[in-house]
């Protein structure tokens, strides 16, 4: 079913069109929140405040920006809330990441594609903790959820000029430190 | 590869690569387009960077959405049943 028929039947008060809209997002709401935090549990407390946000605010929700953008902004909010709150009380969310991203179940096809696919998200994972929140947040959002630049400047307050730099940035941070696995590979 | 990867890029190739960037993204403007890969195809160096940037970023994109936890959809629902429980009283 269309998806803008699924939210005004939610904001009609049908359970059902909400929890099939929770169903549609939920697995990209979780990998952007996993990818910014580096830690399952609180990844999954993101998802969890999203939706509810979502759902208290659902009858405010006029459809001018697409459901998906908003789901992404909230999650991303969330998540960074987290991170400065988790820096204030002085931990460290690098360590973590690495045991959470071996805890994750494979879902490649192939052996082979598997252990690439393993190894590489591990190792992305890992240095896409290194990087300053924000960046983070750019290359979770613009490269890998594949939003537009101005959506993403939009969803982090950035100016577009601002979000271009740590866009660039970002990527050759990536690139250098990926280097060694594209070679190998 | 690591050789050319691990040298820094002199500095006039340096301030290109914000424009490969944009180029990777479609972002550049056609003349700066084809000044660009007129340089590419110049200086080794820069092909070798602007290659190893584009498979960094194809690989990544092509990254699958990670699953959810075990559980956690059922537990989600019954945080969704209870913000409704709420609401109702």
């Amino acid at each position: 079913m269309n998806e803008d028929v699924l939210l005004q039947q939610a904001q009609a008060g049908n359970y059902r069109s909400f929890n099939q809209l929770v169903k549609i997002h939920q697995s990209r709401v979780y990998s952007v929140a996993l990818r910014l935090l580096g830690t399952v549990s609180e990844a999954e407390d993101v998802l969890q405040e999203t939706f509810i946000a979502l759902y208290k605010n659902l009858h405010h929700f006029r459809g001018g920006s697409k459901l998906s953008t908003y789901l992404f902004r909230m999650a991303t909010n969330f998540s960074l809330m987290k991170l400065r709150r988790s820096k204030r009380r002085g931990h460290d969310s690098t360590h973590l990441s690495l045991s959470a991203v071996e805890e994750l179940p494979d879902t490649a096809v192939t052996p082979l594609e598997s252990l690439l696919n393993s190894e590489f998200r591990a190792l992305l994972d890992q240095h896409l903790q290194k990087l300053p929140d924000k960046d983070r947040a750019v290359i979770v959002l613009r490269d890998i959820e594949g939003l537009d630049g101005a959506q993403v400047a939009k969803i982090l307050g950035l100016s577009l000029p601002a979000m271009k730099s740590k866009l660039h940035r970002s990527r050759e941070f990536l690139r250098k430190n990926l280097s060694v696995y594209l070679k190998e590979n | 590869m690591s050789k050319i990867m691990n040298k820094n890029i002199d500095h006039h190739c340096k301030r290109m690569t914000s424009a490969f960037s944009d180029y990777l993204d479609n972002r550049l403007k056609k003349q700066l387009c084809q000044r660009l890969e007129v340089h590419l195809a110049e200086c080794p160096d820069c092909k070798m960077y602007f290659d190893t940037l584009k498979m960094t970023v194809t690989l990544y994109r092509s990254l699958e959405q990670e699953p959810l936890p075990e559980g956690a959809e059922k537990r989600l629902f019954a945080t969704i049943k209870l913000a409704r429980s709420k609401n109702r009283t």
